[in-house]
């Protein structure tokens, strides 16, 4: 997994073309608050990751990963921890 | 004619009728909620194996023993057999002759969530050959699929059931159509459009695409262990509701045409109000200000202060989120009374049935009022510093409060608050 | 107290907006065609009003798209539509104060559909965290409070096709208590095979596979009604608020009756008269009935003897707009209700496109051509399966009318 395999998660879960471009406007430290992803679209990013890249993520890790950059962390750990 | 302060008709409930978690029937429902027994348990409707939250309110329900006959079964789904057995005991407790006086003055109003969706579910799965394909054989369709498509066919049932000609309806704001349709029935009452209505809410939500909705967004809980304790309302350790089901039905009538012929009084409905966060489809603004101006504008329309509030019948569907809301909400609109009034939310024994729940929780309200009796908060034991006001934890209590208050919040961000008073002549 | 409808949102077959309706309506323009959205040759009928150019990013911000149906697509363009067209300027309203109302018939069934595949061909897991709530009935209730910050007491009624009317009677018992501005209305979609089958498989839709003749009510070869998606939204305000802003009509009168055993077209009678008699107008008074239209000859009999019985054998002008686009599910009756404002407004009563087509041998006066004329006070009348029928008396607004008359005095 790498920052554009998240985008284009993000993407899809975001309707492809919003105002924000999130391959170029959007850094990996911006947060997801900032990029208009509210709870109900995260947890489908949740949903997108596990069953389209078979990564699982604890309910929680939402509570602590707020920008796309710690996202990504934490499936890097998530992988090396399997 | 009976005019409440705002020169308004007056509106009592003369009949009730319950079809909860565990055994249908009002008396039943009463017994369970009053004994603080919880009817949750692992699912039986639908094999659990392949979801994260595996618990369910189910009720124990035999069609023909509730004296539905099999044309009824065959053509109803479990929310329309919900809801006719609920409006045969509630019209049979009123002792009301519907067939009296002009049935363009009866009406109907049922609240559903999700109306027929586990008969819309079969239909689908046998069309489209289980999801095999996007186009579906309209051969295989069943002869009621329209009616499911459309719950205001309950509605429709209703009225035929009991000769009703006036205004007819389903109201559907998600989990507060329980709260909300029996208020749109009481509207019509006051407004002097009809006299009297069958009115109340049923839902039988549990198929595999609700559950697997509220998987999606995590709502429900994924406790696996001590499925009767799954649901914790304001407890600190809740973590989502259980997917319940169930009907109840009232019979509302105008106060003086009750009082003419000797009606059972069980109470008085004298204020309703509803807002919208106008925030999320799911989320809920932390500080509870919408649903603070929804208890607010009740009590402004039933004519007393916060402080009149005996007992507070809650949303507390046991999300982290719910129930931190809600608590706000209270002490916002009931200021220091909030810290003095018994707080209790019955979902922890008979489940969140979606829009049904609204009318389970106005029932269980009217019944308190009956037994001088509040029911607790089951499976509450440790306390969350967020949620710091008095829940009536596990057991009854002895309370004969002359207005209670039963408040609803529900996907769409819809708030309903609802006041209910003792009558002069509650029974 | 009689609300007025300051604003109009519109969606058809012919686009998104007043004015493609319209002048389509005027010129009898056939709304109705082979359905493009899915292979309706599947189907006992394949034949819809479809708004076969309706793109939604055209109107929405895409984040909206994934967590939306098309249906909820519709309503929120024609909530925008309505708000823009009523020029509400801002402050007027406080938010606890303006509210929404609309009706459903099925939610957002296409949205259901795809996750209905996902689950029962993929499993659990692959069902999409906004099926939480792009299905349910309540759906565009919650989609246009968010939207435009409208927080006043909320509702969404299902009662099958008279729901677009209830909607706007219940939001003017909203204006007499707690609101002052209430968008009312619904939209309607059944596009997708799992929601067309439900409609194909009940029957009493036609079987002529004539685009142009299929729908005709009130004509002996009526043998069944065309469907069709779309709907209006509208802005109902408390006349007292709304100000020297124009409106297009008063809301003069409303009632709602149920006859789901003696289907006789009594109840419907029984229905309008009441309607007249909360409007306190006469039925002299009253310059043209928008018909239901069901399109069999069994309900149009009935609707057509309601008619009779309260005006006498041809006793007023009768149309029914709606035959260019089919029955709009619970929709049609809120399209009625705009269409009766644009009629009032414009001081004409629209025709019931290709009647002439219908080898028409009804008692009923039907308005085959646009009819320039006196339009104060319209009748509208809807009907749902299962026995629901609604009347609501729409009023030229009084403020016009004392400027009419001082005109001709």
């Amino acid at each position: 997994m790498n920052i554009d395999t998240l985008t284009a998660v993000l993407r899809k879960v975001a309707g492809e073309d919003d105002n924000v471009d999130l391959a170029t406007d959007v850094s990996p430290d911006t947060s997801f608050d900032d990029i208009g992803f509210d709870s109900i679209a995260l947890l489908e990013v949740l949903n997108l990751l596990k069953r389209e890249h078979g990564v699982l993520l604890d309910d929680d890790v939402l509570e602590h990963a707020k920008t796309p950059a710690a996202l990504l962390d934490v499936i890097e750990e998530e992988r090396d921890a399997a | 004619m009976g005019l409440n302060m705002t020169g308004k008709r007056r509106v009592v409930v003369s009949g009730i009728g319950v079809v909860a978690p565990g055994t249908p029937g009002r008396k039943n429902f009463w017994d369970l909620i009053s004994s603080g027994r919880t009817a949750t348990r692992t699912m039986t409707l639908v094999d659990p194996t392949p979801f994260r939250s595996q618990v369910a309110a189910e009720v124990d329900f035999d069609p023909a023993s509730c004296g539905l006959t099999a044309a009824e079964v065959a053509r109803l789904d479990r929310v329309g057999q919900f809801a006719l057995v609920a409006v045969r005991e509630a019209v049979e407790d009123s002792g009301i002759d519907l067939g009296l006086g002009d049935p363009g003055r009866t009406g109907v109003v049922v609240g559903t969530a999700v109306g027929s969706t586990p008969a819309l579910e079969s239909e689908y799965v046998r069309m489209s050959g289980h999801g095999s394909t996007w186009e579906v054989d309209e051969s295989k369709a069943g002869p009621h699929y329209y009616d499911y498509y459309i719950p205001s066919s309950i509605a429709a049932e209703l009225a035929v059931e009991v000769g009703a000609e006036g205004p007819v309806s389903v109201v559907s704001s998600g989990c507060t159509s329980g709260l909300d349709a029996v208020a749109h029935a009481v509207e019509l009452v006051r407004e002097g459009t009809i006299d009297r209505a069958v009115c109340g809410a049923s839902d039988a939500p549990i198929s595999p695409i609700t559950i697997a909705c509220f998987d999606a967004i995590k709502a429900t809980t994924p406790r696996l262990d001590e499925p009767e304790r799954a649901l914790r309302p304001f407890d600190k350790s809740r973590n989502g509701f259980v997917l319940g089901e169930g009907a109840a039905m009232f019979v509302i009538e105008e106060l003086e045409s009750a009082r003419r012929r000797g009606a059972p009084i069980y109470g008085e409905l004298t204020g309703f109000a509803s807002r919208c966060n106008a925030y999320h489809m799911t989320g809920l603004r932390p500080d509870g200000v919408e649903m603070a101006a929804a208890i607010t504008a009740a009590l402004d329309q039933a004519g007393i202060a916060p402080t009149d509030i005996g007992y507070v019948n809650a949303h507390g569907s046991g999300t982290k989120q719910n129930d931190r809301h809600e608590t706000a909400a209270f002490k916002l609109a009931l200021g220091e009374h909030a810290y003095r009034t018994p707080v209790s939310s019955i979902k922890s024994m008979v489940g969140h049935s979606l829009g049904a729940i609204g009318s389970i929780e106005i029932a269980a309200c009217l019944l308190a009022l009956q037994h001088g009796l509040l029911p607790p908060t089951a499976n509450w034991t440790e306390r969350d510093p967020e949620c710091d006001l008095d829940y009536i934890p596990v057991r009854a209590r002895e309370a004969s409060p002359e207005h209670v208050l039963s408040v609803g919040s529900g996907f769409g961000g819809f708030q309903s608050a609802m006041i209910i008073s003792r009558s002069g002549a509650t029974r | 107290m009689k609300p007025h409808i300051t604003g109009l949102g519109i969606v058809t077959p012919f686009g998104v907006g007043v004015d493609p309706y319209w002048t389509a309506l005027l010129d009898s323009t056939n709304g109705i065609g082979p359905i493009t959205r899915f292979d309706g040759g599947k189907y006992a009928t394949g034949l819809a009003g479809e708004h076969t150019g309706f793109d939604p990013r055209d109107h929405l911000p895409a984040r909206l798209l994934p967590q939306t149906d098309r249906v909820t697509q519709f309503a929120l363009v024609a909530t925008r539509e309505a708000l823009d067209d009523a020029a509400i300027p801002d402050g007027t309203y406080s938010e606890h104060a303006s509210a929404v109302v609309t009706a459903n018939n099925g939610g957002g069934f296409e949205f259901a559909q795809k996750e209905m595949q996902a689950l029962w061909s993929r499993g659990p897991a692959h069902v999409s965290a906004y099926q939480s709530f792009a299905w349910f009935y309540a759906v565009n209730t919650g989609q246009i409070s968010i939207r435009h910050n409208l927080r006043g007491a909320a509702r969404a009624l299902v009662t099958d096709d008279t729901g677009g009317m209830e909607a706007i009677g219940q939001a003017r018992r909203q204006l007499r208590h707690d609101c002052e501005l209430v968008l009312a209305g619904a939209v309607d979609t059944n596009l997708c095979p799992w929601g067309w089958s439900a409609y194909t498989s009940a029957g009493l839709m036609a079987t002529d596979p004539d685009p142009r003749t299929a729908y005709r009510p009130f004509s002996p070869h009526a043998d069944g009604f065309v469907s069709g998606e779309g709907g209006a939204i509208m802005t109902v305000e408390r006349p007292d608020r709304a100000g020297a802003r124009p409106a297009y009509a008063e809301i003069a009168g409303f009632a709602s009756t149920f006859d789901g055993v003696a289907r006789d077209g009594r109840g419907l009678e029984r229905a309008i008269r009441v309607a007249l008699r909360d409007a306190e107008v006469d039925a002299g008074d009253v310059d043209v009935v928008f018909a239901d239209g069901f399109g069999t000859r069994e309900m149009d009999d009935r609707e057509a003897r309601a008619i009779d019985a309260v005006f006498g054998p041809g006793g007023v002008p009768v149309t029914v707009p709606k035959t260019g686009i089919g029955r709009l599910g619970c929709a049609g009756s809120a399209l009625d209700v705009a269409t009766a404002c644009l009629a009032i407004a414009k001081q004409v009563v629209p025709p019931t496109p290709r009647y002439q087509l219908s080898d028409a041998a009804s008692a009923l006066r039907v308005v085959d051509h646009p009819a320039p004329g006196r339009v104060h006070t319209v009748l509208v009348l809807a009907r749902g399966r299962g026995g629901f029928n609604s009347a609501m008396v729409l009023t030229k607004p009084h403020t016009e009318l004392r400027q009419d008359n001082g005109r001709t005095q």
